[in-house]
């Protein structure tokens, strides 16, 4: 029969017994379930309530891979503990049968062993919380369960009630504290040194006893801490540590641990991985401070073996570095990128403030043109390229440095409400005024800034005009009108509202009442009617329709005395009306020629005027005392324009404009132009004409002075002093133009009359000769004459070259036999002449600069090669012929002339992109620009920089 | 198309860029098959890696 223990365990079979007790497999009566029951016969001095009490806490101990305990019983003197049966065996088994186990397989068994001994260890159980160590952790006391988990038993529960003389003691398992040994004084437990023995002769014999079971040792054979250095040493969890380190070292070796822990040999890399056999090392260390301290630590290793591989890292570090790298290029990819993105987005609209810029200059408004080309040459920046050459050439344009010229020039643009039907300048050029639909603009020529802006006329026959600086007479809503610039008053000259003409000593006024069908003669001062004519139903042109009609065909003229007025008529006559006693009126041309296009007025005691009907034009000149024609001619294909004005009579037809004597009709030519002229002014020996794209200045030799591109006829144009203006029906914009002089540029002055292709000033800038085929002549600053000489014979000139060497200036003539005569440039004596090789006709030149070669065919554009790579980089300008070629600095310079024989430089830049035209550029030295300008000036200016140029717009901006 | 300093800026950036990541992901695609493969050789020696 069974042995039944306790009345509730039958006694099934023993399965182990061991130093402390007998194992027994039985059956649980009541639960019908296998139980362990594990007799411990050692004595117990606890008492039974603490007993009761622990056991208590070890009932709740419940974990994966520790067997729960059932209960606690003690019968005949023996300790019974219930615990769960685990199916399986121990780890010592198949150790002693020799079987190896992997790797992989003592990891896990190790993880499950450290997670066990984490939740035994762990302060949580019971109160006052407390952990509990093992103390006889060995291969004997982990059961491996068919589920291959370990199982953790044979837990101490002596241990677990403190009982100081209990502790289990494994050969090779256990911790040298487990023999009272202590490394943690830091020495190496030498056993010759008196300090580090601790243990006593009993522990030493059990050492050297190769006992595998669990000791008793006397508390007595372990010194108590008495003063004399030693003391007891308590196993505790970094003792259950290194009992794991030595199981698994049996594990992975096959080989127990020795005895004695100095005398273990670590595990070999080549055997376990490297981690491993660290990891064992640590666990077995001597000192119990260099082991792991807690089960929990050593877990981690293990739960981080993968992440701590020496493979990994080297991985983990290959793989950050390779895209780190990548990562790098792909920064540096996208930074470049985007560098270039902004600085594409900047130079393009830099490129389109540059062009706006060109636009606003080409409409005549410089302030607009130079502030767009401040603001499209930023200082360069990493995300701003310096500015390009388009950016260059319009600073430089708009600024017009390099336009030495004297001239009217661009100055301002006035944007009026509507396109202008009539414009007129005060006397001094510096007050505007301007009718368009229905308003009179008042503007300073200077600003451009309006100073009044009042109601008028919607005529297109409606005029202003100057009486004097302050005065403007004009059409207004509902009559003529003055306004005073000064005063701001305008005040109603007369409420006869139609045309008006004014006299030439602006006296008095001509008003032709359309409601009223009558011509009203005024004094202007008081607006008083001197004279009322009643035109007897004769109709003038646009009287009645007076939105369309084109005011230039039709004549309404006061003489300079206002005595003598001049009307044309619907029909096409001329009438002539005499105020100077009693009123007379006759007509000088009948209807009967048919006339629609009449213009005209008085000029002294003449009057002028051009007819024009379907098959001919006429222009005829009448002396008003004699009443006889004096002059005259007429034409079937031309039309004939008539204008007259206190400075004479000026006729114009196509592209001819002259001044005509009344007496000898002897006529001298104002404008020298192959354009058609839509309108003209004249004043002062100037001449503005327009043409049907631009408004162009001559001076008083018919010489143009000065070009505005307006793409545009400009039908009206005025000129007074210092100012012009020009404004089109077909735009809103008035240009304002100034006469600007460059006298301060001057080296020196010459006579205009003297031909000449070319100019040159000597190195020493103390001499400029003036040549061609021809002859030279050779000026000192002061203008005079040094030296002239004329070339017999030029026809067997070849070339003349003007050279700066180290001998001095001179110019050299080349003839086609090889002679060549050298003459000074600053005596003009001949210096040298001597024979050589006959020149080479071909018509081809090359020119040199310090890494490029200019090839200037004679027909065609000439084209530029780098002299190292022989490679093409650009061409030059293919409308012009080029002459001359030089470096200054990093600019080079190119020169050029036209079939007209119009001279002029391009400034380049080093890849012969050009930055700035030079307009009458005759020559080039060091860093100085020398200009041949038409009126007879040599002038001289440096080559700007770009940030000069930049601080030169900037002030200029500023002072706007 | 006339290539100007900032044109190569660009393209010439997009190009390193693109560049960049055409490595990347041959990278990617290398360190994958790397990476299996260590953990193969791993897993043989640890074990499978537990969560």
């Amino acid at each position: 029969m069974a042995e039944v223990i306790a009345a509730t365990y039958e006694i099934i079979d023993k399965i182990g017994s061991g130093g402390g007790g007998i194992v027994y497999l039985a059956n649980h009566l009541r639960l019908n379930k296998k139980v362990v029951l594990k007799a411990d016969k050692r004595h117990m001095n606890a008492r039974p309530e603490l007993l009761r009490r622990e056991v208590d806490i070890l009932k709740n101990l419940t974990h994966a891979y520790i067997p729960q305990v059932y209960d606690f019983f003690v019968e005949n003197e023996t300790v019974y503990t219930v615990m769960d049966f685990i199916d399986g065996e121990s780890l010592d088994k198949p150790l002693k049968r020799g079987e190896r186990f992997t790797q992989p397989e003592v990891i896990r068994w190790a993880r499950q062993l450290l997670q066990a001994l984490e939740y035994l260890h762990s302060p949580t159980h019971g109160d006052p919380p407390k952990g509990y160590v093992h103390s006889d952790i060995k291969p004997a006391n982990i059961m491996i369960t068919p589920y291959n988990d370990i199982c953790l038993i044979d837990f101490n529960i002596a241990l677990a009630l403190g009982e100081e003389n209990v502790i289990g003691r494994s050969a090779g398992y256990s911790s040298p504290e487990h023999y009272g040994i202590d490394y943690s004084s830091g020495l190496d437990g030498n056993e010759n040194s008196s300090q580090s023995v601790t243990y006593a002769n009993t522990e030493k014999t059990a050492l050297a006893n190769d006992d595998d079971s669990t000791r008793t040792v006397a508390a007595a054979e372990n010194e108590k801490t008495s003063g004399t250095g030693k003391r007891t040493i308590v196993p505790d969890v970094r003792s259950d540590i290194y009992s794991v380190g030595a199981v698994l070292y049996h594990l992975l070796s096959g080989q127990r641990p020795a005895k004695d822990a100095k005398d273990v040999v670590p595990l070999s890399d080549g055997t376990v991985s490297p981690q491993i056999a660290a990891m064992v090392t640590k666990a077995m260390s001597l000192d119990p401070n260099n082991r792991y301290q807690t089960a929990t630590e050593m877990l981690y290793v293990l739960d981080h073996l993968y992440e701590n591989d020496p493979r990994t890292k080297r991985f983990k570090r290959m793989r950050a570095a390779a895209f780190s790298v990548t990562g790098v290029f792909l920064a540096a990819g996208i930074f470049t990128s985007f560098v270039g993105l902004k600085r594409m987005q900047a130079s393009e609209s830099s490129l389109k403030l540059s062009e706006f810029s060109q636009n606003a200059l080409d409409k005549g408004d410089t302030a607009s043109a130079i502030r767009l080309a401040y603001e499209a040459s930023p200082e360069g920046d990493l995300f701003t390229p310096a500015a390009s050459s388009e950016t260059q050439y319009a600073l430089a344009s708009a600024l017009g440095v390099y336009d030495l010229s004297d001239g009217f020039k661009p100055h301002k643009t006035l944007t009026l409400p509507s396109a202008p039907i009539s414009m007129a300048l005060s006397p001094d050029g510096r007050t505007g005024a301007a009718l368009c639909s229905g308003r009179m603009v008042v503007f300073d020529t200077d600003t451009a800034a309006v100073s009044a802006e009042l109601n008028a006329g919607i005529s297109a026959r409606s005029r202003a005009a100057f009486l004097d600086n302050g005065r403007v007479i004009y059409s207004g809503q509902n009559g003529i009108n003055i306004y005073d610039t000064k005063t701001g008053s305008d005040k109603q000259l007369t409420a006869h509202n139609g045309i008006f003409t004014v006299s030439g000593d602006c006296l008095r006024a001509a008003v032709l009442d359309k409601a009223a069908d009558t011509l009203y003669l005024l004094d202007i001062s008081d607006g008083s009617e001197l004279a009322e004519v009643p035109l007897g139903g004769r109709k003038t042109p646009g009287i009645e329709n007076d939105i369309f009609v084109n005011a230039s065909d039709s004549i309404l003229e006061l003489d300079n005395d206002g005595t003598s007025l001049a009307v044309s008529f619907s029909d096409g006559s001329l009438g002539v009306y005499t105020f100077d006693g009693a009123m007379e009126q006759y007509d000088v041309v009948d209807g009967s020629y048919g006339f629609k296009k009449l213009s005209g007025g008085f000029y002294e005691n003449y009057l002028a005027f051009s007819a024009t009907s379907d098959e001919i034009s006429v222009f005829v000149i009448i002396d008003l005392l004699t009443g006889e024609q004096t002059g005259g001619f007429q034409s079937e294909d031309r039309t004939f324009r008539t204008s007259t004005d206190k400075d004479g009579i000026y006729i114009n037809t196509d592209n001819f404009l002259s001044r005509i004597d009344p007496v000898t009709g002897e006529q001298t030519g104002l404008i020298t132009t192959a354009e058609k002229v839509y309108s003209y002014a004249s004043e002062n020996g100037n001449t503005v004409i327009s043409s049907d794209s631009a408004v162009v200045f001559f001076d008083s030799n018919a010489r143009q002075s000065g070009r505005m591109i307006c793409g545009m006829p400009n039908e009206h144009l005025c000129i007074s002093e210092n100012t012009a203006l020009a404004g089109g029906n077909n735009s809103p914009d008035v240009r304002i133009m100034k006469y600007d002089e460059r006298s301060e540029n001057n080296i020196i002055s010459y006579d205009i009359s003297y031909p000449h292709n070319e100019a040159r000033v000597d190195e020493k800038a103390k001499t400029a000769m003036l040549f061609s085929i021809a002859g030279f002549r050779l000026y000192d600053l002061n203008s005079q004459i040094i030296a002239e000489h004329s070339f017999e014979d030029y026809e067997s000139i070849h070339d003349q070259q003007y050279i700066r060497d180290e001998s001095g200036s001179y110019l050299s003539v080349i003839y086609r036999d090889g002679r060549v005569c050298d003459y000074s440039a600053v005596t003009g004596e001949l210096i040298r002449e001597s024979s050589g090789e006959i020149p080479d006709m071909s018509l081809n030149e090359v020119f040199y600069t310090d890494s490029l070669r200019i090839e200037a065919p004679l027909h065609g554009a000439p084209a530029v090669y780098d002299i190292k790579t022989g490679d093409k980089i650009a061409q030059l300008e293919e409308d012009a012929y080029l002459t001359y070629v030089t470096q200054a600095g990093d600019n080079i310079i190119a020169q050029y002339i036209t079939t007209e024989g119009y001279v002029y430089g391009t400034l380049m830049n080093e890849k012969c992109e050009v930055i700035a035209k030079l307009p009458y550029l005759c020559d080039v030295i060091g860093n100085d620009l020398i200009f041949d300008q038409p009126n007879g000036y040599l002038r001289k200016t440096r080559i700007y920089t770009t940030d000069e140029l930049r601080q030169l717009a900037e002030k200029t901006i500023m002072e706007v | 198309m006339q290539l100007t300093d900032n044109t190569l800026l660009f393209y010439g950036g997009l190009l390193v860029a693109a560049l960049s990541i055409a490595v990347m992901i041959i990278l990617l695609i290398g360190f994958h098959v790397k990476r299996k493969k260590l953990e193969s050789k791993l897993s043989d020696e640890y074990g499978k890696k537990e969560k």
